[in-house]
């Protein structure tokens, strides 16, 4: 059972997410898996006729849920997962279900581990009851997972991805120069491909673990980013973890990004948007978690705690974008039954 | 360096390092990889999403069909 709460600040907006996950194993193996959210949103919006800004609260509710079992072949290990999820908020609805698939081989040295799932999602306005737009989607990525020593294990992922329909946000107006703004219209297709790898290295003299993450990415709007990332998991004592992390993002703009002026110019007939992060933009993200095992009830009254693990970090999240510097905060608790 | 060159090198070299990976290690061998820093997917999976969700409402990376769209200004 894990129960965490999320937040998210920056200049024009801030986000607390509570959410909660329960996951239970039937004596045959099949695992069953749940979980609730809840995303409040407050961001500031100039209202029509006020001379300050207002503060809006959106909230988003999503839950999900998943059956999987992992089946004996033998020499190999083949695992199964279904899942679904949906999420509802006053003007956005999202459907997504999909299976997870994993093969594990050689005492579960190697792991070959395939994905794909679907997304279908309706996009509405507040400030337009009539606009009321179809996005759907599907994601498919291999994945491949090996021991390569003792201590040294090693991810290569590839994901594919695919999304049709409204691709805006129905509230964003691209600006023109030649007339008044109008509601943004970027491509209604978005072909993605991304491939991460992860690298983890443990350090038996130091109980350090060194965790290298990279991930590219490239998509048909002609946007193309890499994003390095480095964390450190240092245990002090039994119980104790400390993870300082660094991820830097640099991103191309999208093809139609507008010009460095803001406004399309005149006669312009393509795609448009109005969207910050279909800039170029740079990224960074510099944070320090804690993690700690409640192994002192070990032996007490408290027994069964002994191995939760509560947690808590906070990551300075630095950008260049207008959206402009943000704090993310998360605090949970893992409480195995 | 261009940021497509610079991902298809490190993509290659990953790919590279995993294939030349022939050495069998057998599961007694693996004590290392079950500490708290190594085996950590499992307890990151729930806050790795939110982090997730907050990089893809800032960042104009296409998300992945396996997150729910909306929330934090992503539509």
């Amino acid at each position: 059972m894990e129960g965490r709460g999320n937040y998210f600040w920056e200049r024009s907006t801030r986000v607390v997410v509570p959410e909660a996950k329960l996951k239970l194993t039937s004596p045959n193996g099949v695992r069953l898996g749940a979980g609730y959210l809840v995303d409040a949103i407050t961001s500031a919006s100039i209202a029509a006729a006020a001379t300050s800004d207002q503060l809006k609260t959106e909230l988003r509710h999503g839950v999900h849920a998943d059956v999987g079992k992992e089946l004996d072949l033998g020499s190999s290990e083949l695992d199964l997962t279904v899942l679904g999820a949906y999420s509802t908020e006053n003007d956005y609805r999202s459907w997504i279900y999909g299976l997870r698939s994993s093969l594990s081989w050689g005492e579960r040295a190697s792991k070959l581990s395939l994905t794909a799932s679907r997304v279908q999602d309706r996009v509405l306005s507040n400030a337009d009851r009539t606009f009321d737009r179809p996005l759907s989607g599907v994601t498919v990525g291999p994945s491949f997972e090996q021991v390569l020593a003792p201590v040294l294990v090693l991810t290569v992922s590839y994901q594919l991805g695919y999304l049709q329909g409204y691709l805006g946000n129905p509230y964003r107006r691209a600006a023109f120069a030649s007339h008044a703004p109008e509601r943004e219209a970027p491509p209604e297709t978005r072909l993605r491909h991304e491939a991460s790898a992860r690298l983890a290295w443990y350090l038996p003299g130091s109980r350090t673990a060194l965790h290298l993450l990279y991930s590219a990415y490239a998509d048909s709007w002609n946007i193309a980013a890499i994003s390095p990332e480095l964390r450190v998991y240092q245990q002090i004592g039994p119980d104790l973890l400390l993870r300082p992390r660094y991820r830097l993002y640099l991103q191309s703009a999208a093809s139609f990004a507008p010009p460095a002026s803001g406004k399309y110019p005149a006669g312009y007939l393509g795609p448009t948007t109005n969207d910050p992060k279909l800039e170029a933009l740079r990224t960074h993200t510099i944070g320090l978690a804690i993690e700690y095992r409640l192994g002192v009830f070990a032996d007490t009254v408290f027994d069964f705690a002994k191995t939760a693990w509560l947690d808590v970090g906070f990551d300075r999240y630095l950008s260049n974008s207008s959206f402009g510097n943000g704090i993310i905060g998360t605090a949970g608790a893992v409480v195995p039954f | 360096m261009n940021p497509r060159k610079a991902a298809l090198i490190a993509w290659l070299a990953a790919a590279c390092l995993g294939l030349s990976a022939c050495q069998h290690v057998a599961p007694y061998q693996r004590e290392a990889l079950a500490r708290p820093g190594m085996d950590v997917k499992e307890r990151e999976a729930l806050s790795s999403q939110f982090y997730t969700h907050v990089y893809e409402a800032r960042e104009g990376a296409m998300p992945s069909s396996e997150h729910a769209g909306g929330g934090c200004g992503c539509n």
